[in-house]
């Protein structure tokens, strides 16, 4: 145990420490060092892209996007992650987060060289306990993205502050997926049909649609990808002497059991036995990878010119490496408020049908008798999405 | 396509780049990141560190001879102007030349980079060795540390620093004069994906590349010359001037590593108008082994000006 954790509420939730956390709900809270990018440049998008493993092509491929209604490349919704990754986790140092879910609205195309100020702040703080983390806190925040042509979208993170878990993960119910992964190898990635410069109109649209399945398998690589695209080593304080001023400044490492050295506070994303010790089962997907995996189904069944207005996405259970995703998606209805709009339910299941994450998503569409979707949505009342 | 470069990770020198390059290898130095800062500082507003030219180019030029792996082992720099942010910097890469010995063979290629009006910002060559044969890797161990070691580890990251605003002057510096030391240990799965994320990506199997990076686990070439370049601007302060760096890699740093970079001023001399130091860098890993060695040169101001870029010829070693 080093100097620093010897404090005693270090990693501990108590009274003490969710009160000290609670204090801070409503207050502004600085964000500056939390932007992997300030601006949606065109390097900036594609590795993103490339990070969520999206292959549209109206996000890289700039004769393609010029003619489309964006005139130019746009970014995927899902960009803003890289602008600011929604985890409002303040306080309770030493408790290890996992990510839970966003509630995602958007009034605005993101479009290259958008450049992006962020305000953020802790709105809530719920008590949960249960079986597998005993006591743990829901923490939720807000926030909200503007570029110089006003604000883009707005993002409420959910965020579990769990205990660690001591020894070698007995309350882990999954196998080490090491061990699984030679007798059944990953299926091929499948993704569903990409509209793209085919407009699919509101009209033809109708409740029980369903928008096809797509098979994501996931590996080591497809989690270093995530981390080089989206968010670099940003929230484990940077590398090298970045990180250890860091980690001298705020008391959120995890201790590396190779070299006894202080490490990022996040090693079960890239080592099974790290993620067993926070209770995963294994080196387990950072969840607005998963999140981002639903946007781009959204985006590819929706058409270059449909905009997906709002999405609630959570994250149920841990995506482990060497699992295979499912996600299907079914509309569930249409109704015009202010635009053409469609509701969408997503759900991913693993290979042992267990559900591990689920969406539920309003896509604003081109119109036969409404024409195409007006930017800003609801002409830039933010309130309205209340109504939906 | 087997031994084709891999697509560049960067193709503008903007200011998220730039940021992601400096915390790829863990630099804070305000000139790449502090737009406040650097506006007050004596280049007028952010450059790229001079090693953010590996972000628009990762400088293996070692085509053909597969299954050989392809290890950087040598680059000799000549910087002739900085790299603010915004302006356009392109790559333009010369086939290389063979060369083949009982090592293997090296290849040995050059990189120009231009700036948007056409002159010549930087220029690289690049040396790869591709072994004849393969030892068989031993089982790798990550080295364990004592609680000492790593508060000593800390203790000496935690010193380190820019010279900054303040400028280094040619006169005050003398033989003999110590730099660093700047240590990047030890070296965490972590470190290795920032460096990804802000100079390279995470290029396909066989992509041209050099050995390292997330799969391998180990510190590429091109990573370890960037950590030598920032020995370098730390000590040589905003208003030196990194001009030349020759450095040949001798083994690439795995995870738990630590690497000590440390340098020593070996000659002072007048050029064409310039005050120059020169420098010699060593890098050695947690026992004692040699990681990279160099030398470089680096332009200080003489009591007033800042040095006039760019510069016009390259600057020779001393001795």
């Amino acid at each position: 145990m080093t100097a620093d954790q010897s404090n005693s509420r270090w990693g501990v939730i108590d009274d003490d420490t969710i009160a000290e956390a609670r204090e801070l709900i409503g207050v502004p809270l600085r964000r500056d060092r939390m932007q992997w990018v300030e601006s949606a440049t065109r390097d900036a998008v594609r590795q993103f892209a490339q990070g969520v493993g999206d292959d549209n092509p109206l996000w890289v491929d700039g004769d393609y996007a010029a003619a489309t209604p964006w005139q130019g490349l746009i970014a995927p919704p899902s960009f803003l992650y890289a602008v600011d990754a929604t985890i409002v986790a303040p306080k309770l140092a030493g408790v290890q987060w996992i990510y839970a879910g966003t509630r995602w609205r958007w009034m605005d195309a993101i479009r290259i060289d958008d450049q992006f100020s962020v305000s953020a702040q802790l709105t809530n703080m719920e008590e949960k306990s249960g079986r597998r983390f005993g006591r743990w806190v829901l923490q939720t925040g807000e926030i909200e993205y503007r570029s110089q042509r006003g604000l883009i979208g707005t993002a409420q993170g959910r965020v579990a502050r769990t205990p660690r878990q001591s020894g070698s993960g007995s309350q882990s119910p999954r196998q080490d997926p090491a061990k699984t992964s030679a007798s059944a190898p990953a299926p091929a990635p499948r993704h569903i049909t990409r509209r793209g410069a085919q407009s699919r109109l509101w009209e033809s649209v109708s409740g029980g649609d369903t928008l096809g399945e797509e098979v994501r398998p996931l590996s080591q690589g497809d989690i270093f990808r995530w981390y080089v695209g989206a968010q670099g080593a940003l929230h484990y304080g940077g590398a090298h002497g970045d990180a250890v001023r860091y980690r001298h400044r705020h008391d959120d490492f995890a201790i590396n059991d190779e070299t006894g050295a202080k490490d990022f506070a996040a090693r079960g994303h890239f080592s099974s036995r790290a993620g067993r010790s926070v209770g995963m089962g294994g080196a387990y997907d950072v969840g607005l990878h998963r999140i981002s995996w639903i946007i781009a189904m959204l985006t590819d069944w929706m058409g270059d010119d449909g905009f997906l207005a709002e999405l609630d996405a959570q994250v149920l259970r841990p995506n482990l490496v060497g699992d295979t995703t499912t996600l299907e998606g079914q509309v569930t209805n249409t109704w015009f408020a202010g635009h053409p709009l469609v509701r969408i339910e997503i759900q991913a299941r693993n290979q042992h049908d267990a559900v591990t994450a689920r969406g539920n998503a309003v896509v604003a569409l081109p119109s036969q008798q409404h024409g195409p979707v007006a930017l800003p949505l609801f002409g830039g009342d933010v309130s309205q999405f209340d109504n939906l | 396509m087997a031994g084709q470069p891999a697509p560049a990770w960067a193709r503008d020198v903007t200011r998220d780049a730039v940021r992601h390059f400096a915390w790829g290898i863990g630099d804070n130095n305000p000139l790449w990141s502090d737009p406040q800062y650097a506006q007050q500082s004596c280049r007028g507003g952010l450059l790229a560190p001079p090693a953010f030219l590996y972000a628009l180019h990762e400088t293996t030029l070692a085509p053909g001879h597969d299954p050989r792996p392809r290890l950087y082992v040598g680059a000799d720099w000549c910087w002739y102007d900085t790299l603010p942010v915004g302006k356009a910097v392109l790559p333009a890469a010369q086939p290389p030349t063979d060369h083949e010995d009982s090592s293997g063979i090296t290849q040995t290629g050059v990189v120009a980079f231009h700036g948007g009006n056409g002159h010549l910002v930087a220029k690289v060559t690049t040396r790869c060795l591709r072994p004849s044969a393969q030892t068989a890797a031993a089982e790798y161990t990550q080295p364990r540390y004592s609680d000492e070691e790593l508060a000593r580890i800390e203790m000496n990251i935690l010193a380190e620093g820019q010279r900054g605003a303040e400028p280094r002057q040619w006169q005050e510096t003398a033989l003999g004069d110590r730099l660093g030391p700047l240590t990047k240990g030890p070296l965490s799965i972590m470190d290795i994906v920032a460096w990804c994320a802000g100079a390279l990506g995470i290029p396909e199997p066989h992509s041209g590349v050099s050995v390292g990076g997330v799969h391998e686990e180990i510190a590429t070439g091109p990573q370890i010359t960037s950590w030598c370049t920032q020995l370098l601007t730390d000590w040589a302060g905003d208003a030196g001037f990194l001009h030349r760096l020759r450095v040949d890699l001798l083994q690439q740093p795995g995870l738990g590593s630590t690497t000590t970079l440390s340098g020593a001023v070996t000659h002072l001399f007048r050029q064409a108008n310039h005050q120059v130091v020169q420098v010699a860098i060593s890098a050695t890993d947690q026992s004692g082994q040699s990681v990279a060695q160099g030398d470089a040169l680096v332009i200080l101001p003489d009591g007033g000006e800042t040095p006039a870029l760019p510069i016009p010829e390259p600057i020779a070693f001393a001795g």
